[in-house]
C-alpha cells in the first residue's frame, strides 16, 4: 500500500504543477489591465502604470509565474480586484460553503444511487430495472440548471414551501439555515444519482455474468450469498472509484446550482471572477480545484486497492 | 449390469441467438456408471460444454431443453426446482472448469471459498471445517496447505489454482464429478501430474467422472469409456481401447488420422486433415451431419439421419455404414514420402551466446531485479531446414523468437542472419532483412488487422517489397491464397468472416509472400482444433518445401514437433538442455528434462505405457534461477552437489546430438542411459550411475 | 456464453463487416427507448432546418408586450423584452444543433491524432504528453470553460473552441487506450516486422481500429456538448445577446419566474428533451457496438 502511494505522490505533484502552469497560461491570455481594474476607469494613466509596475505586471511571464508560485507557497494569494478583499480568506469561506453543499449531496446520492443500481443490475430488463434505467437516463441527461429552475418553479414560486434564494446572511453558515440547502442539494443530487446508478447497474450486470459467479452458483451457493459475498465487492469497484473521480464533474453542477440559488459558494465566486476578469481570484480558485481533483485521485486509488486485492500485487 | 449413476436420455438443447435458434445438443443419450471415468471428446462447437453445464442443471442464458431428460439417481435434473438443484450442486454433482480463474472469486481468500462449500452443504460440523479444507488441499498435493488457505487466487500458479478447484469440488464428497477441459492451458508436465491425481481421486473416493476434452491423448490416458461428439450429436460411444484401435465412425477415424503423435517418427505417416468445415449450428442438414465431409458418404447418408445404434462390440455408432467401413488402424494410412534430409548448404541463421534479460518491477525496494528469459543460447539453422525449439512456459523460447526478429532487444550475444549481423531492433534493420526474415504468431484472432481485407493483407508485402510488378499483383495474391487452400473469393473478405484455421493460413500466406529465407513460427497451431491444425501444418510444410525456406518452429507440442522438425532444441529456464537431429533426440538417450517431457505427453493410444517420470514442484522463477544446472531443483536424476553448484558441460553424442548435463553421456555409459518407454524408443536397461 | 454456440470454427459468415454494422445499427434502433431518442432528435433537427418556415417571427423581433402568457398570436408567450418565445426557441435550435456536432468533430479529429501518436510512440514522449493530458482531464470542465471564455470572450466560436479543447484530452486518452491495447497484437507486430513507417502504422493499421470506440464516444459527447452549451449559455458565457440561446434564455428568465414562467420553462424543457434524446440514442448504439 505504501509503495503505491509513494509512487503516486510524485505523479500527483507533477499533475498539480502542470495544472498551475496551465492556469497561469490561461489567465495570462486574459486581456486584462489589472491595475486599471483596481483603480477604476477614471484613474490617471501614470497611477495605473505605477501600480502595474509595483504589481510586477511588466516583467516576463516566466518571472511572474515564479513569483506567483513563490507567493502561493507562502500562502499569499493576492487581492481580489472585483471584491476588494484578500483572496485567501475569501476562497476558504466560500469553499466551506461549497463543501457543505457537495457533502450533503454526496451523502444523499451515494446510498440511493448504489442501491438503485444494484437492484437494477440484479434483475436486468425486469420492470424495476426498466423504471430505474429510464429515470436514471432522464435524470442524468437533464442539465442541472433545468432541474434547478424547474424545482425553483415548483417549490419556491408555485408552492412556496421553500426559499427561492439561498443567499446567506453574512455571518451564518449554511448548516444553521437548512431550509436554504434543500433545493440546491436536491438539484445536484437528482442529476448525479442518475449517473451513479447507471454505472452501478452496468457494473453489477457484468459481474453477475462473470464466470466465477456462475461457478459459485454451480457449487450450490445460495443467491443472496453469491451477491453479497462474491459479486458485490467486484461490482462496487468501478462505480466507487468513478465517483471519486467524479468530483470534478460535480464542480460543474456546483457552479450552476449556486448561480441559480444565489448560494455563496466557490462556484459562484469563480463565475463572478471570470466575468470580472479577476485574475488573482481566478488563479487561486482554479488552483484550489486542481488540488481537490488531485486529492480525489489519491482517494480513488486507495479505495481501488482496498477493494481489489489483485491490484496490491502490481505497483501503479 | 450396474445401475447407471447418470443417464442422459435423448437430450436436445437449443439456444436463442440473433441469427436464430442454435441446436447445440441433439438427441444425445449416454450413461455413466458409478466409479467410471467417461470421456467426452469433440472439437469446438460440438456441444460438449453445453452438455457439461446441463448435467449441472444449468442451461445458461436463453437455453431451453427441446427433448429428453438427464436422470441423476433417477431424478430429472432439468425439472428440479432451484432449491433442490442448489442442494445437489456441489454436494452430489460438482464441476471443475477449464479456466481456474473463472471458478475462483478473485476478491475472496481461498480458505473462505473452500469453507463456504462445506458450510452450505453442512456435511461437516463447524469446528472441523478448516481442518477438512486443509486435509483436502493436502490430498491434492498442494504443499503448504495452510498457507494456501490464506491466499488470494491470483497469488497461485495455474496448476495450483486448478488443484484448488479440484479440491473444492471434492470437499462435499460428490458422487459425480464433471471436468470441462481441466488441463487445457497447463504445461504438459503439470497436466500429467493433474491426470495422475484424477485417477488417484477416483480410486480413493469412488467418484464417477465425466471428463470433457478435445485432446485425444488425455482421453486415452484416463478414460474407460468415451463418447465422441460432432455438431451437437453423439456419433460414437465405445470403450477406450475399442475407440482408438477399432474406430467405427468416419469422424473418429478422421480425428485419429490427423493427430500428430510423439511416438511415431515423421515420414511414417502423413497427417490427413478432415476435408470441409463444421456445419452451421442453426441450419441443420437433413441426413447425417457429417455427410458433407465424409469420405465414405453415400446418397442414403444424406437422405436420412442415421440413428444411434448398438454395434457388435457393445458400442454405439451413428452411421449407417459402420459395418462396411474399412477399419484399419489409422496410423497405417498412406505413408508420407520419406523426407530426404539433405546436408545443409549453408547456415541461414546463427545465434551466438544470446542473452535477453529484462528488468521486472518490484513492489518494495529499488534494486532492479532481472528476468533472465534467455541465458546463453547458441543455435544454427541451415537453409531449408526446420529447427524446432521446445519447452514449457517460462523456458524462454518465445523471447528467443522475439529477439531474433528484433521485437525484443538482446542484452548480449550475436545474431547473424544471411551472413549479416542483425543485432538491431526491428525498426532499424535493413529492408532486405525485413523481407527475408518473417514471423507467424500464435494468436489467430489477432494476427490479421480486422479492418483490412484479406487481399490487401496478403498484397501488402508484395507491394512493399516489389516482389512482382504491379500488374501481376492480383494474380500473385490469388496464387498465394491458393497455395494455402483458400479460393479467390476470400480476397474480398475481412478477417472476422474467416475461421481460426483460415486466418492462420492467411498469416502463413502473408509470411511467405515476400519469399523469405527464414520464418519464425511461434506456437502457430496451439490455439487450433486438431483437425484444423493438421491442414495448417500441411500447408506450411508444402510452402516450406516449395520455397526452400528455413523454419524456426517454436512449440510446446511434442507431437507436432515430431511431425515437422529436422532438428530439435530443448529449452528450460532460458538455457538449452539438449539439441540435435529430431530422430536422435526422440530415440534417446536424453537429458533428464527431455525425458520427463517425453514421458508426460499423453499419447492417443491407451496401450501406451510411459515411464512415469513426474517432476516435483514447478518451474522456478526466472528472476532468481537456480545455480549450477537450472534443472537441478526438480531433476529426478540429480547427482547432488555437483549439479547444484557447477554449470554442466556439453556432451557430444554424435551426428550433432548434444546434451548438457553432469551425467556421463559419453562412451559406454551411453547404452545404459536409454530408458524403456511407450514412445517407440528402443528398449533398454535402467540407468546405472 | 462460450463461443461454442456460435457457428463452428471453419464456417464462413454470410455478411461482410460493413453490412453487419449497419444491421446492428438498425437493430439498435428498434428498441423502444432508441426509437424515442431518434424521434426526439429528428424532431429538433427538422425544427432547426425548417426554422425560417416554422417560426412566426424573427429571433430578435420585438413583437408584443413583455411577459405575456400564451395566446393566439404568441403560442408560447413572450419574454421580458416582448419577443415571441416560440420563435426564439425554434431559432435557438439551430445554435445547439450546429455548435455541438462541430465542437465534437474538431475534438475527435485532434484527440484521435494525439492519442494515436502518443500511444504508439510510447517512451518519454508519451509520459510527458500524458502528464499534461491528465492534468487537463483532472481539471473540472466547467473551469476550463470559464477560463477559456473569460480569456477569449463569449461568442459562438469561442464556445466551440472551449468545448473542443475541454474534450480533446478525454478523447486522446480513449484513443491512446485503444492503441495501447492494439500495440501488442500480432498484426501490429507483423507490420513492424515488415518495417512499416510510422505514418502507415498510425493511419492504416491503427486508426481504423479505433473507429468503434470513437463513434461511441462521439455520440455520447454530442449529447454532452449540447448539455454544456446549454449550461454555458445559462452562465452567461455563451452566445452573447440578443441572439437566441436556450441556456441564455433560461438565465434571463429566472428573475421573472414569479411573473411568467414561459420564457424560462420552454427553453429549459427544450434543451432537456434534446439531451435526453441524444443520450437515449447514444445508449442503444453503445450497447450494440460493444457486442
Amino acid at each position: 500500500m505504501r509503495a503505491i502511494l509513494t509512487k503516486r505522490v510524485p505523479f500527483l505533484l507533477l499533475t498539480l504543477f502542470v495544472s498551475s502552469v496551465l492556469i497561469f497560461v490561461a489567465t495570462e491570455i486574459l486581456p486584462v489591465d489589472v491595475a486599471r481594474n483596481m483603480l477604476g476607469q477614471f484613474a490617471p494613466q501614470e497611477a495605473v502604470d505605477a501600480l502595474n509596475e509595483r504589481l510586477g505586471m511588466d516583467k516576463s511571464p516566466l518571472e511572474r509565474y515564479l513569483r506567483w508560485l513563490g507567493r502561493v507557497a507562502t500562502g499569499d494569494f493576492g487581492e481580489s480586484t472585483s471584491l476588494r478583499s484578500p483572496v485567501g480568506p475569501l476562497i476558504i469561506k466560500h469553499a466551506i460553503n461549497s463543501g457543505i453543499l457537495a457533502g450533503a449531496a454526496l451523502l444523499l446520492i451515494m446510498p440511493i444511487a448504489l442501491l438503485l443500481g444494484i437492484v437494477a443490475g440484479l434483475y436486468p430488463n425486469k420492470f424495476a430495472d426498466r423504471v430505474i434505467s429510464l429515470s436514471s437516463l432522464t435524470a442524468t441527461s437533464t442539465p442541472e440548471f433545468v432541474v434547478g429552475v424547474l424545482l425553483l418553479l415548483v417549490f419556491a414560486v408555485k408552492l412556496r414551501v421553500l426559499p427561492g434564494s439561498s443567499a446567506l446572511v453574512v455571518e451564518r453558515t449554511a448548516l444553521e439555515t437548512p431550509s436554504k440547502l434543500v433545493l440546491p442539494v436536491l438539484t445536484l443530487a437528482i442529476v448525479d444519482i442518475g449517473y451513479v446508478a447507471r454505472m452501478m447497474r452496468a457494473s453489477m450486470i457484468e459481474v453477475m455474468r462473470s464466470a466465477y459467479v456462475r461457478a459459485a452458483k454451480l457449487r450450490g451457493v445460495p443467491f443472496h450469498r453469491v451477491v453479497i459475498k462474491h459479486a458485490l465487492r467486484s461490482a462496487l469497484l468501478t462505480p466507487v472509484t468513478v465517483v471519486m473521480l467524479h468530483i470534478n464533474w460535480l464542480v460543474g453542477g456546483i457552479v450552476v446550482t449556486e448561480t441559480i440559488f444565489a448560494y455563496p459558494g466557490l462556484g459562484q465566486l469563480m463565475l463572478t471572477a471570470a466575468n470580472a476578469r479577476d485574475v488573482a481570484l481566478l488563479e487561486a480558485g482554479a488552483l484550489f480545484f486542481a488540488i481537490v481533483a488531485v486529492l480525489s485521485q489519491v482517494g480513488a486509488d486507495i479505495l481501488y486497492i482496498w477493494l481489489n486485492p489483485r491490484a496490491r500485487m502490481n505497483s501503479a | 449390469m450396474t445401475h447407471p449413476l447418470l443417464q442422459v436420455d435423448d437430450l436436445s438443447i437449443s439456444y436463442a441467438t440473433e441469427g436464430g435458434w442454435i441446436r447445440a445438443v441433439r438427441n444425445v443419450s449416454l450413461a455413466v456408471n458409478p466409479r467410471e471415468i467417461f470421456g467426452l471428446v469433440g472439437e469446438s462447437g460440438c456441444g460438449k460444454s453445453t452438455l457439461a453445464y446441463a448435467i449441472l442443471g444449468d442451461l445458461g442464458e436463453g437455453g431451453k431443453r427441446d427433448t429428453g431428460r438427464i436422470l441423476f439417481q433417477n431424478r430429472d435434473l432439468l425439472s428440479l426446482s432451484s432449491h433442490e438443484l442448489r442442494r445437489l450442486r456441489g454436494a452430489k454433482i460438482a464441476m471443475v472448469h477449464q479456466d481456474p480463474t473463472a471458478a475462483l472469486t478473485p476478491t475472496m481468500k481461498i480458505g473462505v471459498q473452500l469453507a463456504e462449500v462445506l458450510h452450505i452443504h453442512a456435511t461437516v460440523p463447524e469446528q472441523r471445517t478448516q481442518e477438512r479444507c486443509i486435509e483436502m488441499l493436502a490430498r491434492v498435493h498442494l504443499s503448504d496447505a495452510a498457507g494456501v488457505m490464506e491466499r488470494y487466487p491470483y497469488e497461485l500458479s495455474g496448476g495450483q489454482q486448478q488443484r484448488v478447484v479440484i479440491a473444492m469440488a471434492l470437499l462435499a464428497e460428490p458422487d459425480l464429478l464433471v471436468l470441462d477441459e481441466p488441463t487445457t492451458g497447463l504445461d504438459v508436465t503439470v497436466e500429467a501430474a493433474v491426470l495422475d491425481l484424477l485417477l488417484e481421486i477416483r480410486d480413493a473416493f469412488g467418484v464417477a467422472i465425466v471428463y470433457i476434452a478435445h485432446n485425444l491423448g488425455v482421453i486415452a490416458r484416463v478414460c474407460e469409456r468415451v463418447g465422441v461428439m460432432y455438431a451437437g450429436e453423439l456419433v460414437e460411444v465405445a470403450t477406450t481401447a475399442n475407440l482408438f484401435h477399432r474406430p467405427q465412425h468416419p469422424y473418429t477415424v478422421g480425428l485419429l488420422s490427423c493427430v500428430p503423435r510423439v511416438d511415431r517418427p515423421a515420414g511414417r505417416r502423413a497427417l490427413k486433415p478432415i476435408p470441409g468445415t463444421v456445419p452451421n449450428s442453426i441450419v441443420i442438414p437433413t441426413g447425417c451431419s457429417f455427410a458433407a465431409r465424409c469420405v465414405y458418404v453415400q446418397q442414403r447418408c444424406r437422405d436420412q439421419r442415421p440413428p444411434l445404434e448398438a454395434t457388435a462390440s457393445d458400442s454405439l455408432v451413428r452411421c449407417v455404414r459402420w459395418r462396411e467401413i474399412c477399419k484399419e488402424a489409422p496410423d497405417a494410412a498412406a505413408p508420407q514420402e520419406n523426407k530426404t534430409i539433405n546436408p545443409a548448404s549453408h547456415t541461414i541463421l546463427e545465434v551466438d551466446n544470446l542473452r535477453v534479460y529484462y528488468p521486472v518491477r518490484r513492489r518494495f525496494g529499488f534494486d532492479k531485479q532481472l528476468v533472465k528469459a534467455v541465458d546463453g543460447v547458441d543455435l544454427a539453422v541451415g537453409q531449408a531446414r526446420i529447427l524446432a525449439v521446445v519447452g514449457e512456459s517460462g523456458c524462454g523460447k518465445s523471447t528467443l523468437g522475439a529477439a531474433i526478429v528484433g521485437l525484443r532487444r538482446p542484452t548480449s550475444g550475436r545474431l547473424i542472419f544471411n551472413e549479416r549481423d542483425i543485432g538491431k531492433p526491428v525498426g532499424r534493420r535493413e529492408s532486405t532483412v525485413h523481407r527475408l526474415l518473417q514471423m507467424i504468431f500464435q494468436d489467430h484472432s489477432a494476427t490479421l488487422n480486422p479492418t483490412i481485407s484479406i487481399g490487401r493483407i496478403v498484397g501488402r508485402p508484395l507491394r512493399l517489397f516489389s516482389i512482382v510488378p504491379p500488374r501481376q499483383l492480383q494474380d500473385e495474391v490469388k496464387a498465394l491464397l491458393r497455395s494455402v487452400g483458400l479460393d479467390k473469393a476470400t480476397t474480398h473478405r475481412k478477417p472476422a468472416q474467416l475461421s481460426g484455421g483460415q486466418r492462420q493460413r492467411v498469416a502463413i500466406a502473408r509470411a511467405f509472400a515476400s519469399r523469405p529465407k527464414l520464418v519464425v513460427c511461434d506456437e502457430i497451431t496451439s490455439a487450433l482444433d486438431v483437425s484444423v491444425q493438421a491442414s495448417v501444418l500441411n500447408f506450411l510444410l508444402e510452402l516450406q518445401r516449395d520455397n526452400q525456406t528455413s523454419l524456426l518452429f517454436i512449440s510446446h507440442d511434442l507431437g507436432v514437433v515430431r511431425y515437422l522438425a529436422d532438428e530439435i532444441m530443448v529449452m528450460y529456464l532460458g538455457h538449452v538442455c539438449e539439441t540435435g537431429p529430431a530422430d536422435l533426440v526422440f530415440d534417446g538417450p536424453n537429458h533428464p528434462y527431455t525425458e520427463a517431457l517425453l514421458s508426460a505427453v499423453p499419447v492417443p493410444d491407451p496401450e501406451a505405457r510411459s515411464t512415469r517420470i513426474r517432476l516435483k514442484g514447478s518451474v522456478p522463477s526466472a528472476v532468481s534461477p537456480p545455480s549450477g544446472c537450472p534443472f537441478h531443483t526438480r531433476c529426478p536424476r540429480s547427482l547432488g552437489k555437483i549439479c547444484d553448484e557447477e554449470v554442466p558441460p556439453w556432451h557430444e553424442l554424435g551426428s550433432g546430438h548434444r546434451i548438457r548435463c553432469h551425467l556421463p553421456f559419453s562412451g559406454d555409459a551411453v547404452k545404459g542411459l536409454r530408458t524403456e518407454g511407450g514412445t517407440g524408443r528402443k528398449d533398454s536397461v535402467a540407468l546405472h550411475v | 456464453m462460450s463461443a461454442e454456440f456460435m457457428v463452428g470454427q471453419d464456417e464462413n459468415l454470410a455478411h461482410s463487416g460493413g453490412v453487419k454494422f449497419t444491421q446492428s445499427f438498425i437493430r439498435a434502433l428498434s428498441r423502444p427507448s432508441a426509437a424515442v431518442g431518434l424521434a426526439i432528435v429528428s424532431f429538433w433537427i427538422l425544427v432547426a432546418i425548417l426554422a425560417p418556415l416554422i417560426a412566426p417571427y424573427g429571433p430578435n423581433d420585438l413583437v408584443g408586450r413583455a411577459l405575456q402568457s400564451p395566446s393566439a398570436a404568441f403560442l408560447l408567450g413572450t419574454d421580458d423584452l416582448g419577443r415571441d418565445v416560440l420563435s426564439r426557441v425554434v431559432w435557438g435550435a439551430r445554435v445547439v444543433l450546429v455548435l455541438a456536432p462541430m465542437a465534437v468533430l474538431i475534438a475527435e479529429i485532434a484527440g484521435a491524432l494525439i492519442g494515436l501518436f502518443t500511444g504508439y510512440i510510447g517512451g518519454w514522449v508519451d509520459d510527458v504528453i500524458m502528464r499534461i493530458n491528465d492534468a487537463l482531464i483532472s481539471f473540472p470542465a466547467i473551469l476550463l470553460y470559464l477560463l477559456i471564455i473569460a480569456a477569449l470572450g463569449p461568442s459562438k466560436t469561442n464556445v466551440v473552441i472551449a468545448i473542443a479543447l475541454a474534450s480533446i484530452p478525454g478523447i486522446a486518452r480513449i484513443v491512446r487506450g485503444v492503441v495501447l491495447d492494439l500495440r501488442t497484437r500480432s498484426f501490429i507486430l507483423a507490420a513492424r516486422l515488415r518495417g512499416e513507417r510510422l505514418w502507415y502504422m498510425l493511419l492504416v493499421e491503427l486508426l481504423p481500429n479505433a473507429r468503434g470506440p470513437v463513434i461511441v464516444d462521439a455520440t455520447l459527447r454530442i449529447a454532452y456538448a449540447a448539455f454544456a452549451i446549454g449550461t454555458l449559455g445559462f452562465l452567461g458565457l455563451g452566445t452573447p445577446p440578443p441572439d437566441p440561446d436556450w441556456g441564455g434564455m433560461v438565465n434571463q428568465g429566472v428573475k421573472w419566474l414569479s411573473v411568467s414562467a414561459w420564457m424560462t420553462a420552454v427553453p429549459a424543457i427544450a434543451l432537456a428533451s434534446l439531451v435526453i434524446g441524444l443520450n437515449l440514442l447514444a445508449d442503444s448504439l453503445q450497447s450494440r457496438i460493444k457486442q
